[in-house]
């Protein structure tokens, strides 16, 4: 008797072909998808002005910090800013690697980690 | 001298060609009275003679009663066949191509007209004569080669010029023209024949080496496609082989090489240097393998997506380790492949390098990374990698970074 296994979706090549026309929904989808695995409580996406179907502001909610991103008109091409803001309420920038096909999840993964590290610190 | 009575008993056919009788029509006669001198009858054999008293058309026998013998005056009849024999003509003249021919002609024909026919001092003269004209006409109009080649044109176009003609319209009936065969110079005629016959000789040789010539055209094609096929095929078995070999070479350098430097590491050596050297000689060593997977068009058939797959994982670790390159001080980087698998990296720093390995089903299991620092001491490290959510070493090496203890510097 066989048993099939799941593949996690976020570890495939992604494509710009494969990108639906409604960005914001394809995120959501996807972030919803790994939320038990990064562990974040709640995120909002908000539209870029001018244009309701692309991600502008996002913020996840985390249980001792938010990660706050903007992404830019450009988005995904251009990799989008992001910052940690503690409970405490001071913000700080941070780096995340960024290719041809990179999403949220990949933005909220690497932030997540490295929110973590430095509480940890 | 035949008498009325033989001439009337007499058959017609014989009757005809008595003097005095024009060869259709018998020669004029009185119909014998045997009852009274004044009352008696005619024979007549329908179908096969008629007869013409005084200019008048008796079809059919019937009893004669002639008062007029009484005063002592006489009436003549004439019998007329009918239905003669053929009538055969040969007429000789120039054909179109000035070549004499003689063509014998045989006509079927009935008299129509029994009593045209009987007026007529000479209507077998008359009729020959005709035909003559007419066949002259004919040879005149066609060459040679035609009238020895004929297979029956000429009887039919004979027939139809001679049912036309005023003469015979309405006078005779024209059944069909029996024969009309050409004759002439046996050589000429011979040579005609040879001429034609060579002609369709000709034209079978030429739509023969036609055939030929379009069969030896295609084989040649497929002989010559054929061995390119094979030629293609020998050369891309061959550069194949070359290829596996050169990668299980390389595969077997690869694997001795991060081995001695994972030893040299354990042994407290700084392996920097050696590091450079290593991946320098392997890179010397097979010149003709990349680092990327790119240029491997030729590798055995693998899945496409899955040939995808690879060749994006590389590009993303790529890609993605350059993005950061300059925010975490990175020197160098090298991203380690195997048959275009990703096999693991080596960062190098300004104090110390990160080396990654990587499993054959990474990016789902988390990678292996070690820090080696300047002082040969090395510093493994965890907790990087959200197994099915991280997908590139960079984003481990984000994490990575900021643990490094740089006591260990």
């Amino acid at each position: 008797m066989s048993q099939t296994k799941s593949e996690s979706t976020p570890a495939l090549p992604k494509t710009v072909s494969e990108q639906p026309t409604n960005l914001i929904l394809t995120e959501q989808r996807n972030i919803e998808c790994v939320q038990e695995k990064i562990g974040y409580k709640s995120f909002e996406i908000k539209p870029y002005a001018g244009k309701p179907d692309q991600p502008g502001s996002v913020v996840v909610q985390f249980n001792d910090f938010t990660l706050l991103i903007d992404c830019t008109a450009e988005y995904p091409a251009i990799a989008p800013q992001v910052a940690i803001q503690t409970s405490q309420g001071s913000t700080f920038n941070i780096t995340v690697p960024w290719y041809v096909g990179s999403n949220l999840i990949d933005v909220i993964t690497a932030a997540a980690m490295q929110a973590r590290i430095r509480k940890n610190k | 001298m035949a008498t009325d009575q033989q001439i009337a008993q007499m058959p017609i056919q014989e009757a005809v060609l008595l003097p005095g009788g024009n060869g259709l029509a018998s020669p004029p006669f009185q119909v014998p009275m045997n009852i009274l001198g004044i009352f008696g009858w005619h024979n007549i054999e329908t179908g096969v003679e008629a007869c013409v008293c005084d200019g008048i058309l008796i079809p059919s026998t019937k009893a004669k009663t002639e008062f007029i013998r009484l005063i002592g005056r006489r009436s003549f009849v004439r019998r007329v066949l009918l239905k003669p024999g053929p009538l055969e003509v040969v007429s000789s003249a120039l054909t179109q191509d000035q070549l004499k021919l003689t063509l014998t002609v045989s006509i079927k024909y009935e008299v129509e007209d029994p009593v045209y026919v009987s007026s007529l001092e000479n209507p077998l003269a008359e009729l020959r004569n005709l035909v003559e004209g007419l066949t002259v006409e004919y040879i005149h109009s066609k060459s040679f080669a035609e009238f020895v080649g004929d297979e029956g044109e000429v009887r039919a176009l004979l027939k139809a010029r001679l049912q036309a003609e005023d003469t015979i319209s309405g006078k005779y009936i024209i059944h069909d023209v029996l024969k009309a065969i050409p004759s002439g110079d046996e050589r000429l005629i011979e040579i005609t024949r040879k001429t034609r016959a060579a002609a369709e000789q000709r034209y079978l040789i030429e739509e023969e080496g036609k055939n030929r010539e379009v069969e030896a055209r295609h084989n040649v094609t497929i002989a010559r496609e054929q061995a390119q096929l094979d030629e293609e095929i020998a050369q891309r078995k061959h550069e194949r082989e070359k290829e596996i070999r050169e990668l299980e070479a390389r595969s077997e350098i690869m694997k001795t090489a991060i081995s001695t430097l994972g030893e040299v590491a354990k042994s407290g050596i700084d392996p920097t240097k050696l590091t450079k050297e290593v991946i320098s000689s392997i890179v010397e060593r097979v010149p003709t393998v990349q680092l990327s997977s790119d240029s491997h068009t030729s590798l055995p058939d693998e899945h496409p997506l899955v040939q995808a797959t690879v060749r994006n994982q590389l590009e993303i670790e790529k890609s993605a380790l350059a993005s950061i390159k300059d925010q975490l001080g990175i020197i160098t980087y090298d991203v380690l492949e195997s048959q275009s698998k990703l096999k693991g990296a080596i960062i190098q720093t300004a104090g110390y390098e990160i080396i990654f390995q990587c499993a054959d089903n990474y990016p789902e299991e988390q990678p292996k990374a070690t820090v080696r620092f300047s002082n040969g001491t090395t510093q493994p490290m965890d907790g990087y990698w959200i197994s099915g959510v991280s997908n590139s070493l960079a984003q481990a090496l984000l994490v990575i970074v900021p643990q490094i203890n740089p006591g260990n510097q």
